[in-house]
């Protein structure tokens, strides 16, 4: 069972446990056994080990964003949901991508962008490359937000998070061929969309016209 | 180059970029209250999941003969008989409004928070008791044919084979239908396609909405302010009870369904001032069901009302560190406010404040002018004034515009 540990202030945490997960693999039959009977100290495990990678995949899907914290959380409650239901022929991180799709599909057309350096951690010491991050990543995200929901998520699956089609084909369950027709409709958009922003000039000049670029600011 | 080629060099500095971007970190605290909260909520939502599958796997006769048999009692109760909803449920949103509606009914709370209250009714009837909303809130119920529009009243929607009818038992709303837009007062009737119209027959909730317009004669009205100062942002309570009866103190309670049904009017409780009864109609339920928001919610917000400040800031903080993300935020800035005005703890104020991401939550601007402030009462005059330099530069037309260029000079 689930160790609750309450403080003298009345508050609560969940005891930390050692045991890792695989996420990737397929399971074994007493560990899906344990988790579809919603064993809350395996379905903690399976959450801890899931957290990073869903966190990471909702960023690339929605961008810097305010409400990244309460995706995270859907996503994880519906992990929680699903459980019982799993039946181990997928693995567990294949369940909780197609979740965490899902749970991003909710939250494209909203605007709702958040200051782009409260949403990103600090990569590196240089601010100038900080910077150019900052303003590159901004372009990007402004475009998928003209795309549709499908493209933007074949886009973010193959192209930024380096899945296969096939990989990408198994989250959304449809066939790989349709995953490589939205990904091509999304660059070619994207590209259509970049074609004529000043920004493209600065990027094709690479870090030396980002730097010129910050100059003129 | 070709336009071609150029194309591609931008796309792949785009994707290069957004490849080496990466979400700021949680902190472990966060991160084990998330955990947390989506195991409890998933649970919550695994059992009623499996509620409402259960149903009789292989029906035989008996089945269809009871079900016909009760089916033809329930037609001649309802027939011969005042429309008794005894098995009503009622929802208690955490602006004090309270959603009334039939077993059988379709309604939506798309959105709930201290500004905007968006329902919509797609099958059977609710009946609405909205508490006075302030100058810029609103109150709006949908159906396919209406849009109902409210500033406090009480009033049924209903939806019965694509007709809508809207039955007002107190106050006025504002009913539009296509472009016509109608003022409906107390004792009338609109139904749509038809406008306003006769009343011949009460409306399913017709003793509910009686009930409801007389507890309200009988108790004084209920300012808003209150709540206006620090918005609740999220729907807080949805329960169950049998009988909307006004709030009253819950007997002691034994199990986790009894401690559900008096959750109910808790935050009545709190509408009315009535902190005294709220924090023991809270404690009881967090003595069967110790993990309840809601509860602690409402306990902390009591311990506020009576002036127990110390105790109320130890709450909110607990609800900081453990609540659901809709209410972490809240929960934090209370917590420091608290401290830094009634306590005089600033070093306590500005950890509160610490508990939580609060730059990208509506209280971001009061959070940073408070934080300035704590750092300037705990002696770090530098931190301050980085502070107010940094919420100057964020709001410029912020409200503590002034205080922060104070702490400038």
């Amino acid at each position: 069972m689930l160790m609750v540990v309450r403080s003298p202030n009345n508050s609560a945490w969940i005891e930390p446990l050692s045991a890792s997960f695989d996420t990737r693999r397929r399971l074994d039959e007493r560990t899906l056994e344990l988790l579809r009977e919603g064993d809350r100290k395996t379905v903690e495990s399976a959450l801890r080990a899931l957290f990073p990678e869903i966190r990471a995949r909702l960023f690339r899907l929605l961008g810097p964003r305010a409400e990244l914290d309460d995706a995270v959380q859907e996503t994880l409650i519906e992990v929680t949901r699903a459980l019982p239901k799993f039946e181990g022929r997928a693995s567990l991180a294949t369940l909780a991508n197609r979740i965490a799709v899902r749970v991003a599909f909710r939250y494209y057309g909203k605007v709702n962008p958040v200051e782009l350096d409260e949403g990103l951690a600090s990569s590196g010491d240089d601010p100038e490359e900080r910077v150019s991050q900052r303003q590159t990543l901004d372009k990007l995200y402004r475009c998928l937000d003209k795309l549709s929901p499908k493209r933007r998520v074949a886009f973010v699956l193959c192209a930024i998070d380096g899945l296969t089609p096939a990989e990408a084909a198994e989250i959304e369950e449809v066939p790989s061929l349709i995953i490589r027709a939205r990904l091509m409709q999304a660059r070619s958009e994207v590209s259509r969309l970049m074609r004529g922003d000043p920004y493209a000039e600065v990027l094709l000049r690479g870090r030396e016209g980002i730097a010129e670029e910050r100059g003129n600011e | 180059m070709t336009q071609k080629t150029k194309d591609e060099r931008v796309l792949n500095e785009l994707i290069r970029s957004a490849k080496h971007a990466e979400p700021g970190a949680p902190t472990s605290a966060q991160r084990d209250a998330q955990i947390f909260q989506a195991m409890l909520e998933g649970e919550r939502r695994i059992q009623r999941d499996v509620s409402k599958t259960r149903l009789p796997s292989r029906p035989t006769w008996h089945y269809f003969f009871g079900a016909f048999a009760l089916a033809a009692a329930a037609l001649l109760a309802f027939k011969f008989a005042w429309p008794s909803l005894s098995h009503a449920e009622i929802v208690s949103l955490a602006t004090g409004d309270r959603v009334t509606r039939t077993p059988n009914s379709d309604v939506v709370f798309a959105r709930v928070t201290e500004e905007s209250r968006i329902i919509s009714v797609h099958a059977g009837e609710a009946l609405f008791d909205v508490v006075p909303l302030l100058a810029d809130a609103s109150f709006v119920v949908e159906t396919d044919e209406l849009e109902v529009s409210v500033r406090g009243t009480i009033f049924t929607v209903s939806r019965e084979d694509s007709t809508s009818l809207v039955h007002v038992f107190e106050g006025r709303v504002e009913v539009r239908e296509g472009m016509a837009l109608t003022m409906v007062e107390a004792g009338q009737r609109y139904a749509s396609g038809h406008g306003l119209v006769a009343i011949d027959s009460p409306v399913a909730l017709q003793r509910e909405g009686e009930a409801a317009r007389l507890a309200r004669e009988r108790r004084p009205h209920v300012a808003p302010a209150e709540t206006a100062a620090e918005p609740a942002t999220e729907l807080a309570v949805t329960e169950t009870v049998t009988e909307p009866v006004a709030a009253t103190l819950p007997e002691p309670l034994t199990s986790p369904r009894q401690a559900g049904e008096a959750r109910v009017d808790l935050q009545a409780l709190v509408a009315s001032r009535d902190f005294e009864g709220a924090l023991a109609a809270a404690q009881n339920v967090l003595r069967v069901q110790p993990l309840d928001r809601g509860a602690r919610l409402v306990e902390a917000q009591a311990l506020q009302g009576l002036r127990r400040f110390d105790a109320a800031a130890t709450a909110y903080d607990s609800l900081a560190r453990t609540g659901p993300p809709t209410m972490r935020a809240e929960a934090a800035f209370r917590a420091a406010t608290l401290r830094y005005r009634e306590l005089h703890d600033a070093r306590g104020s500005l950890a509160s404040l610490d508990a939580v991401n609060l730059a990208a939550s509506p209280y971001a601007e009061r959070a940073l002018g408070l934080r300035a402030r704590a750092q300037d009462a705990a002696g770090d005059a530098d931190g301050a004034r980085q502070t107010a330099a940094r919420y100057l530069a964020l709001f410029p037309e912020g409200g503590m515009q002034q205080a922060m260029q104070a702490l400038l000079r």
